[in-house]
């Protein structure tokens, strides 16, 4: 066990899951709060066409993921302020066509076919060095945002209305919101996927929800979660040679299955 | 000295709907106006845009001599829907800070300022709870603590006592009694029988303004048969304002 850790694609793996737990808690958790998974699954999924187009212009996918990624997250807030009623159809929209695009530029794309998959499922145990400096970075403004504008994001995501009475520029907030969520999906897509971001977004989130009196104690608790199962899913992964991203995921469900389990037991007692 | 709220002709449109038609009215400092009407007759859409939250199509509104979008920090505004997302975790205390946003002040003097505010409304034991464990009467005292903790001038409250029992409901308007005269109180309630013992003048409000009603101050501690005259010339007027 002790051994495995010498291995520089295990450090880079378990740096990776760090750094995308420390997102996951400081961002998921808004968005989990203001119940923007769906959106953000969207995010994710136009995001893959910024990996498509990467592949074809011969970029980092992580840059074109992010800025493909951004660009979704602006436009679908240009589209919540304007069409409010209408989201999750055009959110729907976003999300395919983003993906068509994704396939559409790899196919287009001379001889590529390879490591495509690591995109959609992930791959935390193909992390490079440079990967890790792009996600650090990512993560720094993630943090100096929520940081720095902790309380208006707080307001805005509790009660719209009123932070709009106290003069703070909700929609601004929103659309910044929705940015740092963009860069929670490009740190997560080495890890986990972009198909399996959701299952990141939601489980960790939920429970930390259940689990903490004030919301900085949720977005710690949350990254611990999410670490946890990281590193579990991990070891499955290793251990049993089952794909990375996938073991993750089932070991945050299985978290999940057992805490409800654990919370019947104890309000039936 | 000039009006709190000075509302000229205003008219406000939703979804092709005349929702507000050339409502005027003035409010004096120290007034406390009870604003009833049949549901959809436009009393929230009145406090919001009062709260700077809704632009009128026409017409022209002032707060304290502002347009309402600038006055935000002198008024405080108690909102109707409750539809917030009680799992959210926060504590009681958190929330009644957020009155405070937008005033540069340090963390211990907004905590001191949002225990203040608790203190007055009668729930600083409670401050830190989460906010979804708190009882509707609670909870409702928690929006009021934290509309008063930025000290304003206006108090806007939107049907703050429905879902309430009678002490819970006592209790709160007693509490605006005691705000007043320093604050100025527009609150929207259907409670016509409380409205007569605690505001000072009454508007009945159905897309138009039908009534401005001014309850003299000896009317408002009236003995027992002028109560009841005054609920039911009220009712009247209600009843006047549902049928217009
Ligand atoms: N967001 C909206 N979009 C379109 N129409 C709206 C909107 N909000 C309110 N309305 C309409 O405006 C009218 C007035 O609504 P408002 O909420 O001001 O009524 P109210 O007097 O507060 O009623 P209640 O006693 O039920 O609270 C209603 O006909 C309502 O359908
Ligand atoms: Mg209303």
């Amino acid at each position: 066990m002790v051994e495995l850790l010498s291995y520089p694609f295990m450090q880079n793996a378990l740096l990776a899951a760090l750094l995308v737990s420390i997102a996951i808690g400081a961002i998921g958790t808004l968005v989990a709060i203001n119940r923007l998974v769906f959106l953000s699954g969207g995010i994710a999924h136009a995001a893959y066409g910024g990996v498509g187009l990467a592949f074809f212009v011969g970029i980092s996918p992580l840059l074109g993921a992010g800025l493909v990624g951004v660009g979704a997250a602006m436009l679908m807030a240009w589209i919540s302020f304007h069409q409010r009623h209408r989201s999750d159809t055009i959110i729907g929209v976003i999300w395919a066509v983003g993906m068509a695009m994704g396939v559409v530029f790899i196919d287009l794309t001379p001889g590529y076919s390879a490591d495509l998959m690591s995109y959609l499922f992930g791959s935390i145990l193909a992390v490079s060095r440079s990967d890790l400096l792009f996600m650090a970075l990512l993560n720094v403004v993630i943090i100096a945002a929520v940081i720095g504008f902790y309380r208006p994001l707080v307001a805005v995501s509790f009660d719209e209305a009123f932070a709009r009475t106290r003069g703070l520029p909700v929609r601004a907030l929103y659309l910044l919101l929705l940015v740092l969520a963009a860069l929670m999906i490009v740190i997560a897509i080495r890890v986990v996927g972009l198909m399996l971001v959701m299952a990141l977004l939601t489980i960790p989130t939920y429970l930390a929800e259940r689990t903490s009196q004030t919301l900085v104690g949720m977005m710690c608790l949350c990254a611990v979660y999410a670490f946890g199962f990281c590193v579990l899913g991990l070891g499955l992964s290793w251990f049993l040679s089952i794909s990375s991203g996938a073991a993750i995921i089932l070991t945050a469900a299985f978290g999940f299955l057992g805490f409800l389990l654990f919370e019947r037991l104890r309000s039936s007692t | 000295m000039a009006p709190v709220i000075e509302v000229e002709n205003l008219t406000l449109w939703r979804d092709r709907q005349k929702v507000l038609d050339e409502v005027s009215f003035q409010l004096s400092a120290g007034s406390f106006l009870g604003v009833i009407g049949p549901n959809g007759g436009g009393k929230s859409t009145l406090l919001k845009v009062l709260a700077g939250l809704l632009e009128a199509d026409s017409g022209r509104v002032r707060i304290l001599s502002l347009p309402p979008a600038q006055a935000g920090a002198r008024v405080g505004y108690v909102p109707q829907e409750t539809g917030f997302n009680l799992a959210f975790p926060i504590t009681v205390l958190d929330v009644v800070v957020m009155g405070l946003l937008g005033q540069k002040l340090n963390k211990a003097e907004r905590k001191s300022r949002a225990m203040a505010a608790l203190e007055r409304v009668g729930i600083a034991p409670l401050a830190s709870r989460r906010i979804g464990t708190l009882s509707g009467g609670e909870r409702q005292r928690a929006f009021i603590a934290r509309a008063l903790c930025g000290q304003p001038r206006l108090l806007l409250l939107d049907e703050p006592t429905a879902n309430l029992d009678p002490k819970a409901q006592e209790a709160i308007y007693t509490l605006l009694k005691s705000l007043q005269p320093e604050i100025t109180i527009v609150l929207v309630s259907h409670d016509i029988a409380h409205l007569i013992g605690y505001a000072s003048e009454v508007v009945a409000l159905n897309r138009r303004l039908l009534h401005h009603e001014a309850l003299p101050s000896e009317q408002i501690h009236c003995a027992q048969d002028g109560h009841v005259c005054e609920v039911e010339l009220l009712g009247a007027l209600l009843k006047k304002a549902e049928c217009g």
